[in-house]
């Protein structure tokens, strides 16, 4: 399906996705007479503005179903024009000075140290509560209680908490795997076991009818050459069956 | 007619009107749409995140604003009065954060004080921890609205006579004396009135704190953080927040208002 030329299409998406976008964005660009202009936020952030009031024929692309459902349900987006694009799973990244304290996920309720996280509204804040709480399995409620007790901030984004963690103002964070990746050398991963790790899934939506460039923007997003640029991120492929 | 002017010109005058009524709508419209919705949530305010955000701004705030008077009221009678050392500089220093975006403020103290500042990593090789505490807080207040009050006093200060003390060291009094009894009262109203200022510009801070102390429910998410999170999770609490902040900044113009008149 050919774009039309010198379009804009606006795209709100969630901050994990900055730097795949932003590629994306040049591919685009470069293969296409169109203008891709980005802007990046919480998606509980993002959801906000479009219920708020925002201009039609623009992408929504949310960290997970409950944001989109916020917008869908306000029919801001018609639900068939929802698609699942990529998916994301929970990491926790350990600041380079905190790394001789912080080896595995079990040090996190040390006494003592400075946790960042995403506010429990934002999907990274929801993924990482859920890691936690998979983990407190087996680790005991008290663990639980003793990481929740060290955290000292609440980030609006993901990326917020990143770079609390990057600057070694937290000692660690909850982010997802594709921010660990994207800060490699500058932060240290820690292993997460797999019956802890929690996932999301990316939803993307436009606003206008299904001839729009923004519609075939998001459709174009699940494509084999596009999904190669969320693989080589650290981004899971959209799952098989969505609904 | 009270609006015209003596005389005549009267087309310019209209000229003038014309411009100006539709900017004063301008500025009436956010307080007032404000207030229309903020009325019907300030259930709200009773919720425990509003209360601890209102409780936090209110004790940093006066923290802030007691330590602008205590540090700044000497240095503004050392600027008014004395001949100082590098009078310039310090007095660009003060201008600085008046005029300096808070988001660049929060970075600059953030380096500093962070943990991996020069400042924050000695006093936290000390066991003192500032990054997302209160204290993180209350210096963000501080570098970026204390400067009102010390600009403030410099002004009050320097208005007044030197012969005022100098007439009652004559009469006998203590140099300290003569500030306390005789000096001081004379310029209480405008020093109020910069300390007003001060405060209220503390209680509106917002992106200094964000990006040096952190978003903590009842540890460093002040009124305006509690603000901006409540606009992505709760615009109803935001608004009501927003409605006592709109509140408390009309009483603050009025009083300064009232002190200046009186000084």
């Amino acid at each position: 399906m050919a774009q039309r030329s010198g379009e804009v299409i606006e795209v709100y998406a969630a901050a994990s996705l900055r730097d795949v976008l932003a590629d994306i964005k040049k591919k685009k660009e470069a293969s296409n007479r169109l203008r891709v202009e980005l802007s990046f936020g919480g998606s509980q952030d993002l959801a906000q503005r479009f219920l708020l009031g925002s201009r039609h024929g623009t992408v929504f692309i949310s960290a997970d179903e409950r944001q989109m459902k916020r917008v869908v349900d306000a029919k801001i987006f018609r639900p068939d024009h929802v698609r699942a694009i990529a998916t994301n799973t929970g990491s926790v990244v350990v600041s380079r000075r905190a790394r001789g304290r912080i080896r595995k996920l079990r040090d996190l309720s040390k006494p003592g140290l400075l946790l960042a996280i995403a506010g429990k509204e934002v999907p990274a804040g929801r993924v990482a509560l859920e890691m936690i709480h998979r983990a407190s399995a087996t680790y005991g409620r008290s663990w639980e209680r003793r990481v929740l007790a060290n955290v000292v901030t609440r980030e609006t984004d993901v990326r917020a908490v990143l770079a609390k963690v990057r600057l070694g103002e937290a000692d660690a964070g909850f982010v997802y795997v594709t921010d660990a990746l994207s800060a490699k050398g500058k932060v240290i991963a820690l292993e997460v076991p797999s019956q802890f790790r929690a996932s999301t899934t990316y939803l993307a939506a436009s606003g206008n009818g299904s001839r729009s460039s923004g519609y075939v923007f998001v459709s174009t997003l699940a494509r084999p050459n596009l999904q190669a640029f969320f693989r080589r991120y650290g981004f899971g492929p959209p799952p098989s069956k969505w609904p | 007619m009270a609006l015209k002017p003596s005389g005549g010109r009267d087309w310019l005058w209209t000229i003038w009107l014309a411009l100006a009524a539709p900017f004063v709508l301008f500025l009436l419209g956010p307080p007032v749409g404000l207030t229309i919705a903020g009325g019907n949530v300030l259930g709200k305010l009773l919720e425990p995140e509003s209360i601890q955000a209102m409780v936090l701004s209110l004790w940093t705030t006066a923290v802030c604003t007691l330590c602008a008077v205590l540090f700044g009221t000497p240095l503004a009678l050392l600027l008014a009065r004395g001949r100082i050392p590098l009078r310039g500089v310090i007095e660009a220093l003060i201008d600085l954060p008046v005029v300096l975006p808070p988001a660049v403020a929060g970075i600059a103290l953030l380096l500093v004080f962070g943990r991996q500042g020069p400042v924050g990593g000695w006093l936290e090789g000390h066991g003192v921890s500032i990054a997302f505490t209160s204290t993180a807080v209350v210096l963000a207040q501080l570098f970026v609205a204390s400067p009102l009050y010390v600009r403030a006093a410099i002004a009050a200060f320097a208005s007044l006579p030197a012969e005022v003390e100098q007439n009652a060291r004559l009469d006998g009094a203590s140099p300290g004396r003569a500030f306390w009894r005789v000096s001081l009262p004379l310029v209480r109203r405008p020093l109020l009135a910069g300390a007003g200022l001060c405060w209220a510009r503390a209680l509106g801070e917002f992106g200094a704190t964000i990006l040096f102390a952190g978003a903590m429910p009842g540890r460093t998410q002040t009124m305006p953080l509690a603000i901006y999170i409540g606009f992505e999770t709760d615009l109803d609490a935001a608004i009501s927040l927003s409605v006592v902040l709109l509140a408390l900044a009309l009483v603050v113009t009025w009083a300064i208002r009232a002190a200046m008149r009186g000084a």
